[in-house]
């Protein structure tokens, strides 16, 4: 897996599957997800983690559900990269 | 008296350094009445006058709970609104307090330079442009006003006694048994009833330790849970669901009180087996508190929905058009409440409708079935029920019928156009997490399950509905937005 690709799909998950009305182009790596960024509300940020478990095939524990991790898509992208390897 | 209550709250050995946090600033009890000395005074500089009301835009955070809680000990008259959106602070314009409002208070800091014991880092005091001499409040009598969540209507203004205030606060801390040992997570907003006179003053009474939250989300929930641990916590149904949709283990409280939209039996008894004991709580921004499931029930008694009225609560279910399939009595619930409020206000300060008296039945609209012991349970609302095939349908009924089908979560009916029975339905069905849904599935099931006349002409299948700020489902969005037009 590299970097890039894994971002890049998750930019293209959050504007395809999400209701957050966004464009891949309008998403930036580094944009805080919630009101201050992105925008996600509470109720896309449960589907978002539910729809990159799917995606990903991985699991996020309570303890990996932290503001640090989902900081924004770069942060979300390297614990993607970790779990899956 | 609630002056009274919070200087003993503040000046209690038994409550040690407990204290309301928001996670980036705290206040200890003892901290607070010079506090409120520095804001007495910073009023004044301010011309505030001692008898004037004042709309408060309340932050969910510790310098909206420190005013508000001043404003409660210096027996102040307040209307409490949630703060500006972005929107209203970009724009600069602001959707006016009721011109029975004098001046208008906000929370405003810069996090850097922000500091407990200086109000003016803080608190931004502006006069009320539309204020009318008029319009204003003779009375000496501390008032605190609400305005409604409107999830089905346009908001009121709800007036109430702060003294009343008072005894529905004193039997929240009977009925979920509080003590000064709780720590208290309150991600709810406390300038509504349920956040303010559930969760957040009678927390304050009784010297618990206090979290609360601004925009909520469960990330923040878990980072807060994690740093606060608290024992206790006063969530939504939205959260509850959250929790059920991406939380992997459980985390036991003592206590989850629950408010707002109905939990389906299901999703009680899963959450309750996960995250420790849940109670739901029934109520009104013009009643406060009305009735609880039972703590010291079986779960399942609780997971059906059967509710133990306060103390002070007198009921009455009157008959109604509706008929429903149930040995039980069953109609509109009216309620008697001895803490309940002095009535509906206009944005000029006149009554709306007549006076109430404390012994006034109230009539909720919600409909509900009897049950032994002097407790109840809500079936759906009057308003929320339509005419099809020549009987009134609670939507409510649908809705539960439809939810017994394998991989459904929930499943919320509105009314939409004509149909072949009378007011057209539709069935917004959200499935379990990973669970996919086939519509002809779902009708299959219908036809099982409901009569002709209650079955929808439209079924849709949504991840999540739209909800409002106070997190209660927006219905008028689902019903305007997701209803595909032909």
């Amino acid at each position: 897996m590299i970097k890039s690709e894994v971002v890049g799909q998750i930019k293209t998950l959050i504007a395809d599957e999400l209701d957050a009305n966004l464009t891949v182009a309008e998403i930036g790596e580094s944009d805080s997800l919630f009101e201050d960024g992105l925008g996600l509300d509470s109720v896309a940020i449960v589907e978002f983690i539910t729809i990159l478990e799917d995606r990903f095939g991985i699991q996020f524990s309570d303890t990996d559900m932290t503001s640090e991790m989902f900081r924004n898509i770069s942060t979300i992208a390297d614990f993607v990269m970790q779990k899956a390897s | 008296m609630f002056s009274e209550l919070i200087r003993k709250t503040c000046e209690s050995k038994r409550t040690g350094n407990n204290g309301i946090t928001d996670g980036k600033f705290d206040a200890a009890y003892g901290e607070l009445p010079a506090i409120f000395e520095k804001i007495d005074k910073h009023l004044v500089g301010c011309d505030v006058s001692p008898d004037g009301f004042l709309a408060f835009r309340c932050s969910n955070n510790v310098f909206g709970a420190i005013f508000l809680l001043w404003a409660l000990s210096r027996a102040r008259k307040v209307l409490l609104t949630p703060p500006a959106t972005r929107q209203q602070r970009e724009s600069g314009r602001d959707a006016g307090a009721p011109h029975f409002c004098r001046h208008l208070v906000a929370i405003e800091y810069v996090p850097e330079q922000a500091k407990l014991r200086e109000p003016a880092t803080y608190l931004r005091i502006d006069s009320n442009r539309s204020y009318e001499e008029e319009s204003a409040f003779a009375t000496d009598e501390s008032l605190v006003c609400l305005k409604t969540s409107g999830s089905m209507a346009s908001p009121k203004l709800v007036m109430h006694s702060a003294n009343s205030f008072a005894g529905n606060v004193t039997s929240c801390i009977d009925r979920f048994h509080l003590t000064e040992t709780d720590r208290i997570s309150i991600p709810v907003p406390i300038f509504h009833m349920y956040g303010l006179g559930a969760g957040f003053l009678p927390s304050i009474i009784i010297g618990a330790s206090i979290d609360i939250q601004e925009n909520t989300n469960l990330i923040r929930f878990l980072d807060r849970e994690r740093e606060f641990e608290p024992s206790k916590a006063f969530l939504t149904p939205g959260l509850c669901e959250m929790f059920l949709k991406a939380r992997k283990g459980g985390r036991p409280y003592d206590l989850i009180v629950t408010a707002g939209d109905r939990i389906s039996e299901t999703n009680f008894l899963r959450f309750e087996k996960g995250f420790g004991k849940l109670v739901n709580l029934y109520g009104s921004t013009e009643l406060g508190a009305v009735a609880t499931s039972n703590p010291d029930q079986p779960l399942e008694l609780r997971a059906q929905g059967f509710l133990k009225p306060m103390d002070g609560v007198s009921t009455k279910i009157v008959e109604t058009e509706t008929k429903i399939d149930s040995e039980h009595e069953h109609g509109e619930i009216y309620l008697s409440h001895k803490y309940g409020f002095i009535g509906y206000y206009d944005a000029s300060g006149k009554p709306v409708g007549q006076a109430r008296a404390e012994s006034d039945w109230f009539p909720s609209k919600d409909l509900a079935v009897q049950a032994p012991d002097n407790q109840f349970r809500i079936i759906g609302r009057c308003d929320n029920s339509v005419n099809r095939g020549g009987r009134l349908l609670p939507l409510a009924e649908v809705e539960t019928a439809m939810e017994k089908l394998e991989g459904v979560n929930r499943v919320i009916v509105v009314p939409h156009g004509e149909g072949k029975h009378g007011k057209g339905i539709v069935a917004f069905c959200i499935p379990e997490k990973s669970d996919t849904l086939e519509i002809d599935d779902i009708k299959k099931h219908c036809f099982a399950e409901l009569p002709g006349y209650a079955i929808p002409e439209k079924i849709l299948v949504i991840n999540a509905p739209p909800r409002l700020a106070n997190g209660k489902i927006d219905m008028q969005g689902l019903a305007n937005n997701f209803i595909p037009r032909e």
